[in-house]
């Protein structure tokens, strides 16, 4: 792989003693990541070269991943030092990729709050320990066996007693909590924010990761006046953080209708003031149980939405005029749904519903 | 001393995080969880990471659980039950059943919490008493 820093290149090639199919995975936004198979126990592994100054902290990364004992907390297997600079640690490599690729897969109501309670309770491990992750993102969570693992411990920093917060981590603007671009600072409910930012992707909120689609006109005429790239990124920035403080970034009317009981939920969760938002991730989850309880487990199935309960199988499929058709399917016999005529989408799933 | 008190109603579990303080307690955490579909597994095992959540979160030292009857008129529903083995089954700490008699004999109340959780509230309340007499 042309420009790896030479430490890590010699390391790798000591690694393929041990190791088959070593493949970098150009996703990883830290250090160096690679995937390779271990030559005895066959086992796929996920190897993660880093990055830090000698001394006390350099090595903060893998030993916070190791004191956290959770199954939603990817594990350690090994870490080594390879030079001055430069150190590695060796993971499961997670079958299911990260959160963005179940995100595009479009999961189904129940396995987004499912996915969601889970990473609660990885983050629930962490808050124990009175640390908190600063950069809970899509990213950063990995799927294995259709469980989320919290994956990346860069940014984690340990909250002391007495205290509430911490310095606020410069990672992924679109992801930081809005008090923490007032006063730098972040708390366990910052943790909650991004968790609920999550959340609303899982259940098919609209979220973009291009920065300039949160722009509105003025301002993207105003961007257009702009030539350094730099500055550029800066006025986008800029708007996505009071996007962030007015609470805007998240549209809850984006949400599919089957979803519209999630709404208070992640309003909550995404509130701008922190002492608005569930102060542990209990709470969170509470509310998580009761809205799997309220909802019924719809899932987009390419343009149609789909509801398999009690032996049947409901498909609202798209017609001319930007409205919807009922189907029912029992018994192996497909049929239009009794009584039901073209209509919206949320008209016909609220009848349903009902 | 930190106790959580847990009563199963319907297809809810209310709890209450007391901690001891001097001669009296605080309450550190409320809320309640619900179980959807009690013969589903998916259902079953979300509950179930809510649950450790919960005990994470909170951190108790005992578990004081509303006794419920599993036999007779007055038997505990399936999910009552269900959520209450749940419960057992990744409880870091002991755990005690409390009679319903004792609790209503108990006086502890608070209106900062909701109308519904006041009998977990009297449950912790009871095994706190007990322990720090």
């Amino acid at each position: 792989m042309p420009g790896l820093p030479e430490a890590i290149q010699e390391a790798l090639e000591s690694l393929e003693e041990h190791f088959l199919n070593l493949e970098a995975n150009i996703r990883g936004g830290n250090g160096y990541l690679f995937f390779a198979q271990n030559k005895i126990s066959n086992a796929n592994v996920a190897i993660k070269f880093y990055a830090g100054e000698s001394g006390d902290q350099q090595h903060d990364e893998p030993r916070k991943l190791a004191a956290i004992q959770s199954p939603n907390v990817l594990p350690i297997h090994e870490a080594r030092n390879i030079s001055d600079g430069w150190a590695y640690f060796i993971t499961p490599r997670c079958d299911g990729g990260d959160l963005d690729d179940t995100i595009q897969s479009r999961p189904s109501m129940h396995e987004a709050i499912d996915i969601a309670i889970g990473i609660c309770e990885g983050v629930g491990a962490l808050h124990s320990q009175r640390m908190v992750h600063r950069d809970l993102k899509p990213a950063n969570i990995v799927m294995h066996e259709g469980k989320p693992r919290i994956a990346d411990f860069g940014s984690v920093r340990a909250i002391a007693i007495g205290e509430e917060d911490t310095h606020s981590s410069r990672h992924s603007v679109l992801y930081r909590p809005p008090e923490s671009f007032v006063n730098d600072r972040y708390g366990f409910r910052g943790d909650i924010y991004q968790i609920g930012l999550v959340t609303y992707q899982l259940l098919g909120g609209w979220f973009s990761y291009d920065g300039i689609e949160y722009l509105k006109e003025k301002e993207l005429r105003d961007l257009a006046l702009i030539a350094d790239p730099v500055d550029r990124s800066l006025f986008v920035d800029s708007v996505i953080e009071k996007r962030s403080r007015s609470g805007t970034l998240v549209r809850l009317g984006s949400l599919p209708p089957w979803a519209k009981r999630a709404k208070r939920a992640i309003r909550s969760m995404t509130n701008p003031n922190p002492s608005a938002r569930p102060s542990t991730v209990a709470d969170v989850v509470a509310a998580l149980t009761k809205l799997r309880v309220e909802s019924h487990d719809w899932q987009w199935a390419g343009t149609t939405a789909r509801l398999t309960e009690g032996g049947r199988t409901l498909e609202l499929q798209p017609c001319p005029g930007g409205n919807y058709q009922a189907y029912q399917t029992k018994g192996g016999a497909r049929r239009r749904l009794g009584g039901s005529k073209a209509a919206k989408l949320e008209e016909l799933v609220e009848e349903i519903e009902r | 001393m930190k106790v959580l008190g847990i009563e199963f109603e319907g297809s809810h579990m209310n709890y209450v995080l007391l901690e001891s303080h001097q001669d009296s307690y605080v309450v550190q955490a409320s809320n309640r969880l619900s179980l959807g579909d009690t013969r589903s597994r998916d259902s079953l095992v979300a509950f179930q990471h809510a649950v450790i959540v919960t005990l994470t979160s909170t951190a108790p030292d005992k578990i004081a659980i509303k006794a419920k009857p599993e036999k007779g008129n007055m038997r505990a529903g399936a999910a009552a039950l269900k959520m209450e083995g749940i419960v057992l089954a990744n409880a870091p700490c002991p755990s005690e059943f409390v009679s319903g008699a004792r609790i209503n004999k108990c006086a502890a109340a608070d209106n900062s919490i909701y109308a519904y959780l006041q009998s977990a509230l009297k449950t912790a309340a009871v095994v706190l008493k007990k322990e720090h007499p």
